[in-house]
């Protein structure tokens, strides 16, 4: 539960000429995890994050309310307001003009925000994973492919081998850091990896090796992914484990590329695309209250 | 039978919503919808009174069953109306592997559940699909009168003389099928009625279809995957059928220049027609719209009239172009571009359908050859709404190309 406010520094002056004169505007991101908010004003952004809990409806109601209260903003403010994120069709929004958009298109825009160099877009969520490769000049998708079918190569996976090794999942990634000798995971299968990883526990492997080990099986797997659409330098790595210095360097090792910065934490992708999206709705009042266009 | 019309209900809101809220403006649209609805229903009663009616793969076999006095009634149907318990009853009853299609299984699955009160008659002309003529075996076993005949398809660089025989084989065949149907001979010319009624239905799905390229948004996409879903068919009724196509031309004749012709992105959709109706909801949802149709439905060609009934019936059969090779379905789908304009492809294949699922991949690369983007769809024949991640995709794409 943070709320953060940033000026947007390094970004492409053309791609947001007069965005901020139709009023604010806000993006939210409502993943399997976590729902992630950023509001645009002004010429910053401010961003907040919440675990996703039972209801995406009350989650993105309070998101939204941090966000306001931190902008000194009321909801009849916003010039528009686009949902994203696999819960974005619960989301209905009878006072504020608003639209939805998938998460593949948000978080290529965020991207493109966030690094104007990025080209490819790795995004690892709680659910599936995805690569994206994105219009240099535009932030468009120019192609993209998602896993999924199964939890291989996804938040969840880690997650479950985090339960497992009995860490915190934020911890997961800095383990893995310090291993010295990554343990060999040949199964990308949930269940398989999970009997994998109790007879690596059995025989006496080390935590931080089985993380390791973990984590470039997820590399591996999104290596796999990458094939299909093809990885072109600058890559960003987005989504909900973004963060995870692990899974960073394994996908670094794994793709024998550098990942690209991000000029604000690249959790926010989806929301910084999505809050983008709006601003450009509200420019072209494409908007619509209530119902969904 | 409660569970049965408890899971129904999510594929029939999307055609209720279709008909009662998104084409309030199309009486013709909605008679379409009506008579999808009830087809089944009023099959199996009709089948009750004693009319004789056979499951069908419900496609150019159609005017066969028709010309012999049986209404064909399409086991595709059932992917509509399956119940949930279908899938585990072909894994666990039938033991058919997990792996296996989900169109198959839930077919099989959804028979045995209906075994009391349905048709027990079964037709299959196997076409590309094996595994439906090992799950019609096993469901003999419950009561089914079961027949399947095969079907080939004649290679580009045939001899005259194989040909010859082909077209021998399949004839024997169509007469075999047609003293199975009515216990007669089969009357050529009633044939022959049929074969005329069959090409004037789907000379009319083509006039709506080119109605549709320029009025693009008076007939969504899944209306118009109906429209073309009974030109076989006809849902068992071919007068309803043909007055709808009639009523939906006038309406659409009447349309001013750029009335409904909303800016759509123009997408082919080929492969199966797919059950999951929130698929085609999508699409439309986010600004798409399919205007060009590559599945087994096919409306750009219709049996030769100039030829002996049987002749022309079995030539038809035996040179689907739809089917067939990989190359050659790419031909039809470049076709349904040129004429929709389109700028993507929408390929839709069953979970499980190893066959499908290697067709899709080299169709892909031969459009992303031609730079024609696309994407795949691996849905489920089981009823209810697809998952996100299939809307996300869907959603997404259409996104890419707007």
């Amino acid at each position: 539960m943070s709320v953060s406010k940033h000026v947007l520094e390094n970004i492409r002056e053309d791609l947001f000429e007069d965005m901020f004169d139709h009023g604010p505007t806000v993006g939210l991101d409502i993943g399997s995890r976590a729902t992630k908010g950023v509001l645009l004003a002004d010429g910053a952004a401010t961003a907040a994050l919440e675990a996703s809990g039972v209801s995406n409806r009350e989650t993105a109601d309070s998101v939204l309310q941090r966000l306001l209260d931190a902008a000194n903003l009321k909801r009849t403010d916003l010039a528009c307001l686009v949902s994203t994120g696999y819960g974005r069709i619960t989301l209905r929004f009878d006072d504020i003009p608003s639209r939805i958009l998938t998460e593949i298109s948000c978080h290529a825009m965020g991207a493109h925000i966030l690094n104007p160099a990025t080209r490819t877009v790795i995004d690892i969520g709680g659910q599936d994973s995805k690569a994206i490769r994105v219009e240099p000049d535009s932030g468009k998708v120019v192609e993209f492919i998602m896993n999924d079918k199964c939890a291989a190569g996804t938040g969840r996976f880690l997650e479950k081998v985090a339960q497992l090794l009995e860490i915190e999942l934020d911890e997961l990634g800095n383990c893995a850091l310090r291993s010295s000798h990554p343990a060999e995971i040949s199964s990308q299968c949930v269940v398989f990896a999970e009997s994998e990883v109790i007879s690596l526990k059995a025989g006496g492997v080390s935590r931080e090796d089985i993380a390791a080990g973990i984590h470039l099986a997820t590399a591996r797997r999104i290596r796999s992914l990458m094939r299909k659409i093809g990885l072109e330098p600058t890559v960003l790595f987005t989504g909900g484990t973004a963060n995870n210095p692990g899974m960073r360097e394994a996908l670094e090792e794994v793709l024998e590329v550098k990942m690209g910065d991000s000029s604000l934490d690249a959790t926010y992708a989806g929301a910084l695309g999505a809050a983008f999206y709006a601003g450009r709705f509200a420019r072209e009042r494409q908007l619509s209250y209530g119902n969904y266009i | 039978m409660s569970d049965i019309h408890n899971d129904m209900e999510a594929q029939m809101e999307h055609i209720r919503h279709s008909r009662d809220v998104v084409h309030r403006h199309s009486p013709g649209v909605g008679k379409i919808l009506d008579l999808a609805v009830n087809y089944v229903y009023d099959a199996e009663k009709a089948n009750r009174e004693g009319r004789e009616v056979v499951w069908t793969v419900g496609l150019s076999e159609c005017p066969l069953f028709y010309a012999c006095g049986a209404v064909p009634l399409a086991f595709t149907e059932l992917g509509r109306l399956g119940s949930a318990q279908a899938m585990s009853v072909a894994e666990g009853l039938f033991q058919i592997p997990r792996e296996t299609c989900s169109m198959v299984k839930i077919i099989i699955g959804e028979y045995f559940l209906r075994r009391d009160a349905t048709v027990k008659r079964l037709y299959y002309r196997s076409g590309s699909c094996e595994p439906f003529n090992i799950a019609f075996e096993l469901i003999k076993k419950y009561g089914f009168d079961t027949r399947v005949t095969d079907t080939g398809f004649k290679p580009d660089d045939i001899s005259q003389e194989r040909y010859d025989n082909l077209t021998e084989y399949y004839k024997r065949q169509v007469r075999d099928t047609a003293l199975w149907i009515s216990g007669r001979p089969l009357d050529e010319e009633r044939l022959s009625v049929e074969m005329k009624r069959y090409n004037r239905a789907i000379r009319k799905a083509r006039t709506i279809m080119n109605l549709r390229r320029r009025h693009a948004t008076y007939i969504k996409s899944l209306p118009a995957m109906f429209v073309l879903l009974g030109s076989s068919h006809f849902y068992g009724k071919p007068e309803e059928y043909e007055d709808a196509l009639d009523l939906i031309i006038e309406e659409m004749s009447a349309l001013r220049e750029g009335e409904y012709d909303d800016e759509v992105v123009r997408l082919v959709w080929t492969g199966a027609r797919g059950q999951e109706f929130g698929v085609y909801e999508a699409i439309d949802d986010a600004g798409g719209g399919v205007l060009g149709w590559c599945i087994p439905n096919t409306f750009e060609a219709g049996f030769d009239e100039s030829k002996p009934p049987l002749d022309a019936f079995v030539e038809f059969q035996i040179g689907g172009k739809n089917s067939g090779t990989t190359s050659q379905a790419c031909l039809v789908v470049e076709n349904q571009i040129k004429k929709s304009d389109a700028v993507g492809i929408i390929m839709y294949g069953y979970v499980g359908c190893s066959f499908g699922s290697i067709d899709v991949e080299l169709k892909r690369e031969y459009f992303r050859k031609r730079n024609i983007p696309s994407i795949s769809i691996d849905g489920t024949f089981q009823v209810g709404p697809p998952t996100g991640q299939l809307v996300t995709r869907v959603r997404a794409f259409v996104e890419m190309l707007s």
